[in-house]
């Protein structure tokens, strides 16, 4: 695929981000403004509440999708930084394997904590 | 020859620098720290799917404990966690202003240049810019009363 | 008549390890820009500056330089409208120095050949003997004409942040000119133009800090996000542009006859 293309898709996951990541804030730091709107919960921390939440399926869904597009958005904004420095040009090609060999990791442990959880 | 660069100093050389400098400086530093923590966020709250201990621990860890429904927070962590906020807040809608300048809308068209040279770029960007500090603003307000305030 | 302190970054390749500043108290009188005191000392005070110029009223862009910390040309910069009785002279960043206040632009230059900025058709033989000019309309002159105001002098460098530290992307103007010449309706080439650009592409991040500092109001920042949305549409196959075509021959006027013929050519 075209570099330009790579870029796009990195917009784009920032632009999903950008939704998933305030409804997640809203849920789990910002309860008693979710709570007057009539969605969420005081506790989201307590593990029963966490449990219980991980087993429906518009939580799994949302979680899958949002650890997709946080992955790919944050790592390929890490290896732009990485890439614009002096160090970074010498070893580009060494830093982009490590980059992508980690992100695949936290992406693999990521769906197993959802799946398992989940049932 | 003198090499004369600034190597990565210039991503947070300011002086002499338009507004949107800072703003990229920002968003650099920012975004470097959300992705060593979203690092250490995946990792951690994965715990919850080995056990409760490991979920309880992982909370202690932290300085948050549970106790009949009341939440007990180390302060220190609780501030650091409230910054965190700030920087996804900046992120999050400086990034919009980005994902929308850079895909070529809000930065108006190539025109003859008349002096005094104003760019069209910077100029056009900026209304929505601030529209969109405003509702982060906003947000970092409501924080401030949903972290210190009630818990 | 006002006494101003010039401070000058002054290296010398054979004699210094680095740069250094060094004062110079100098009259001038309103008016003044900065290169005619830089020129003044140099014939007056102090014979072994080093100072790069050629037309000496913004149209050349040989004389970019920092002054008072800000990105300006020295032929364009009023010495009283700088408001300070110290003025700080030195050369630009980001490139490396040859003597004084004399930088090295011939990298950037490369690249700006390697963008190719010219028309590419396919037609060769139209292109080696035209027969006549391709039609435009000043609509899509206008997309275009901003960025051909660039007169290369490197100031969008010296500001621009990724070109700080990262020596593959290809710098705020040449970006700006691969933008000009792929859409200007005579031209074909973009598809090959794209090709060497896209590397450098994200790796803009609209900090601005070129536009800002453009002597010219060329505007590089506003090209390349244009550059951006123009090459994502292409490599997804739906850019579109209206291709100009020869101009139709002119239609001979019906009363050529009337008019007096023109004077044979001298040279």
């Amino acid at each position: 695929m075209r570099k330009i293309v790579f870029w796009g898709m990195h917009l784009l996951a920032g632009f999903l981000i950008f939704f998933f990541l305030l409804w997640h804030i809203f849920y789990m730091h910002y309860q008693s403004l979710t709570k007057a709107i009539g969605f969420g919960t005081h506790y989201p921390l307590i593990f029963s509440e966490v449990v219980a939440r991980a087993k429906t399926a518009g939580f799994k869904i949302a979680y899958v999708l949002f650890l997709i597009f946080v992955l790919y958005h944050a790592f390929y904004g890490l290896k732009n930084i990485l890439i614009e420095t002096e160090f970074g040009k010498k070893f580009e090609i060494p830093i982009k394997i490590l980059i992508i060999l980690f992100a695949t990791f936290l992406f693999i442990y990521g769906i197993f904590t959802t799946l398992k959880i989940g049932g | 020859m003198v090499k004369n660069k600034r190597g990565i100093l210039g991503w947070i050389y300011l002086k002499g620098g338009n507004f949107e400098r800072y703003l990229y400086a920002l968003h650099r530093i920012t975004g470097f720290i959300l992705v060593v923590y979203i690092t250490f966020h995946i990792i951690l709250m994965g715990s919850r799917s080995f056990s409760e201990d490991a979920w309880k621990k992982v909370l202690g860890f932290l300085g948050i404990t549970i106790e009949n429904g009341v939440y007990k927070t180390n302060p220190l962590v609780h501030f650091l966690e409230y910054l965190l906020i700030l920087a996804i807040l900046f992120h999050a809608f400086n990034g919009m202003r980005l994902i929308f300048t850079e895909i070529g809308f809000l930065i108006g068209k190539p025109s003859r240049p008349e002096y005094p040279y104003i760019p069209k770029s910077i100029v056009s960007s900026r209304p929505f810019m601030i529209f969109l500090m405003i509702i982060a603003f906003f947000f970092a307000i409501i924080g401030i009363y949903e972290f210190f305030l009630i818990h | 008549m006002k006494e101003i302190i010039f401070k000058i970054l002054r290296f010398d390749p054979e004699k210094d390890k680095k740069p250094y500043f060094k004062e110079y108290k100098i009259n001038v009188k309103e008016g003044d820009t900065v290169l005619d005191a830089l020129i003044y000392i140099k014939e007056n005070i102090d014979s072994t500056l080093s100072i790069r110029y050629s037309c000496r009223m913004g149209i050349c862009g040989s004389c970019g330089m920092i002054i008072n910390s800000k990105p300006e040309l020295a032929c364009h910069t009023q010495i009283f409208e700088l408001k300070s009785n110290i003025i700080e002279v030195r050369p630009m960043h980001n490139l490396p120095i040859i003597k004084d206040l004399v930088t090295n632009l011939s990298d950037y230059i490369k690249k700006h050949r390697s963008v190719k900025p010219y028309i590419i058709r396919d037609d060769k033989e139209e292109m080696d003997k035209p027969k006549r000019e391709y039609a435009q309309i000043p609509d899509e002159l206008l997309k275009f004409l901003q960025f051909s105001y660039c007169i290369k002098c490197g100031l969008c460098i010296t500001q621009c942040p990724t070109c700080s530290a990262y020596e593959g992307f290809l710098g705020p103007f040449v970006l700006a000119q691969a933008y000009r010449y792929s859409i200007d309706s005579r031209d074909k080439g973009i598809n090959e133009r794209i090709k060497i650009v896209e590397s450098s592409l994200p790796n803009c991040h609209f900090a601005t800090a070129c536009s800002s500092a453009c002597p010219k109001g060329v505007d590089p920042a506003l090209a390349i996000q244009l550059l951006k949305r123009i090459s994502m549409l292409n490599s997804l196959g739906i850019f579109k542009k209206k291709i100009s075509e020869i101009a139709p021959e002119p239609s001979p006027s019906p009363d050529k006859d009337k008019y007096p013929k023109a004077p044979p050519p001298s040279v």
